[in-house]
């Protein structure tokens, strides 16, 4: 993969009145790349983009685009393209002048049988052949979402710039919609960065993710990274790592089959849970530690069950939900600690597992994601 | 329930109406029979309409009311729609001031307004003419066309000119492609509303208005001092069948552009 930068975010500010809505952000966003930016509203995505995009202006820092500096460039002279959450297409055109507006502008002198070519091809790009004619009340959103995209595309920008785009669609669609604009990207291989606060989105779709909170960057990864081991209380709360505790070092193994950077270390929650997990070298007996457990980690197995993990506790069925092709269950461990678990359901079935049953629950020590802890405050 | 409601409801909004078209219906009657005095029907006649075409000082009203009402319409709706997007759009000390101070003439008596444009024109020694009845009917009709154009504003979704901008268009471009298609309906209806606002004026036009410079309505009001001519019926019946049939031309346009 070619690593040149495509857009670039240099310490960028962005205040409205008191409120730091972009906060000393830097980003360096590599071309071809589809970079999300996910967090929930407020956190200041959407200000990104439309810093990237020039519809607002940094109160300090830059923006680069393909290595130019175009911190003081209108959004008319931008190489950059932005399909906005309500699509914004211009009630008084059709479809064809939509898409067409960029083109027939008299400062890009496009000829107008070129025109009629590119916006043919931008239609078929988005399977919408035939809906030239038509006036943007007469689509469904799906369609008009589709325009919308069109309309950006057939300008060839270097970056498209997606505000939240599938966030009026229905699931089903939105599924199909994520597909779609996966496959266009790799079609026109050109940046897309895209704004959600949607995790499974950002999951299925991007080569990288951004989760912001307050206007900076809470962690940057890929999505496997920011799934299996996020860094901060807010991520591992943010992609659904419902199992959040607070704890100690205990005990510190030397144990000399393990790798030389990490070790196994015991921790003591503040509510008196003993568990087994993998820490770093600079972990010692009294280290205040945050750790996460997905809930799909945590297994749930009747009492007479033989089976083997390195922290297994006698637990009870406090609550259960079934979700589908997988069931939640809530357990109690002891007096003042619970913990979810997601099973598949056909495990459910199989155990019949009722509110009120004695169960054992248990997860492996690799499945305990330390969480840098201090800097970071608890979610209200 | 009531089952003889809705008869009722039915009973009352024919009343309403009754009493709302009845007198224009009288009118139009009276105004083809021959009758020159007193209510009777005498037979059918086109012969008031006649003496109307004939008629140079309604001819000359008439011409005065056009050379008033359409150019107050022009300027009135564009000052009216410059106006919207100042108070709109930008934010400014006294924004809300401006904004108040609008609407108090809506409210205002009109004879207090006629008699405070007197005073002023004759403290400026300004000859009463159409000039000065113009400058009063533009003065009356901004605070409404600037009304219908905020109106419309506000329904106008802002993030179109983001887009137009997005899409490469600069502050000029958008304006002229993207701003002012949207906001059409409210210039349109501004324009429409503004007109018979002008044409039909009396009271304020009545004090500002000098020699020779008397407007449709005036005329007839000192037509009819001397007692109903069914000549004022058959000019009354023109005056609401004109926009009538200017309503169905639009509405006609309208519904084939849909289809």
């Amino acid at each position: 993969m070619k690593r040149i930068s495509s857009v670039e975010l240099v310490q960028v500010t962005k205040r409205y009145g008191d409120v730091v809505a972009v906060d000393d952000l830097s980003l360096t966003i590599s071309e071809g790349e589809f970079f999300t930016l996910l967090g929930p509203s407020g956190c200041g995505k959407t200000t990104t983009l439309r810093l990237i995009g020039g519809l607002e202006h940094p109160d300090a820092g830059d923006v680069l685009i393909n290595g130019e500096v175009v911190t003081d460039l209108p959004p008319y002279e931008r190489n950059s393209n932005i399909v906005f959450q309500n699509y914004a297409l211009f009630p008084h055109l059709t479809i064809e002048g939509n898409i067409a507006f960029g083109l027939r502008l008299k400062s890009r002198r496009v000829a107008e049988p070129e025109v009629k070519k590119l916006v043919a091809e931008a239609l078929e790009l988005v399977h919408l052949e035939g809906f030239g004619a038509r006036r943007p009340n007469q689509l469904s959103g799906g369609q008009q979402q589709r325009v919308a995209l069109a309309r950006a595309l057939v300008l060839r920008p270097k970056v498209l710039l997606l505000d939240e785009p599938l966030g009026a669609l229905d699931r089903k669609l939105r599924k199909a919609m994520q597909i779609e604009l996966r496959r266009i990207q790799h079609e026109v291989n050109i940046t897309f960065i895209y704004v959600t606060h949607d995790q499974d989105e950002a999951m299925s779709m991007s080569d990288r993710v951004a989760v912001m909170r307050n206007g900076n960057f809470e962690q940057l990864g890929t999505p496997h990274e920011i799934f299996q081991t996020p860094r901060t209380r807010f991520v591992a709360d943010f992609m659904g790592a419902s199992n959040i505790f607070s704890g100690r070092v205990i005990a510190v193994s030397a144990d000399a089959a393990q790798r030389a950077s990490t070790q196994t270390i015991q921790i003591e929650t503040e509510s008196g849970l003993r568990v087994i997990s993998r820490g770093g070298q600079d972990m010692s007996s009294g280290t205040a530690v945050d750790f996460s457990i997905r809930p799909e980690a945590v297994q749930v197995f009747s009492r007479d069950w033989d089976w083997m993990a390195d922290n297994k506790f006698d637990a009870t069925i406090v609550g259960k939900l079934y979700l589908g092709d997988v069931t939640e269950l809530e357990v109690a461990l002891g007096e003042n600690n619970s913990i979810t678990s997601r099973i598949r359901s056909s495990i459910d079935q199989k155990f019949d597992f009722k509110e009120g049953d004695q169960v054992s629950v248990g997860w492996n020590a690799e499945d305990c994601n330390l969480l840098s802890s201090g800097s970071d405050t608890p979610l209200s | 329930m009531n089952r003889a409601s809705p008869r009722l409801l039915s009973i009352g909004c024919g009343a309403v109406y009754l009493f709302m078209y009845l007198p224009l219906l009288v009118l139009v009657v009276y105004s083809f029979t021959p009758t020159e005095y007193g209510v009777a029907w005498e037979g059918f006649t086109l012969k008031w309409y006649v003496a109307v075409f004939n008629n140079k000082y309604i001819q000359d009203a008439l011409k005065v009311s056009l050379m008033i009402a359409i150019p107050t319409v022009v300027i009135s709706t564009a000052i009216g729609t410059m106006t919207a997007f100042a108070l709109y759009r930008y934010k400014f000390v006294g924004r809300a001031l401006y904004q108040g101070a609008l609407y108090v003439p809506l409210v205002m008596p009109d004879l207090v307004i006629g008699i405070s444009l007197l005073l002023f024109y004759t403290s400026i020694s300004l000859d009463l003419g159409i000039l000065t009845i113009l400058l009063a009917h533009i003065s009356f009709s901004i605070p409404l066309t600037t009304l219908v154009i905020i109106a419309r504003m506000q329904r106008i979704d802002r993030t179109l000119e983001d887009a137009a901008m997005d899409l490469g268009a600069d502050e000029w471009t958008t304006m002229w492609k993207v701003t002012l298609p949207q906001l059409m309906p409210g210039i349109l209806a501004a324009a429409l509303l503004t007109f018979p606002w002008s044409f039909n004026d009396f009271v304020i036009t009545f004090f500002v208005s000098g020699v020779g410079s008397s407007t449709l309505p005036l005329r007839v009001y000192s037509m009819i001092r001397l007692g109903v001519s069914p000549m004022v019926n058959a000019l009354g019946t023109m005056i609401i069948v004109a926009p009538l049939i200017i309503v169905i031309i639009g509405v006609y346009f309208d519904r084939r552009s849909v289809s």
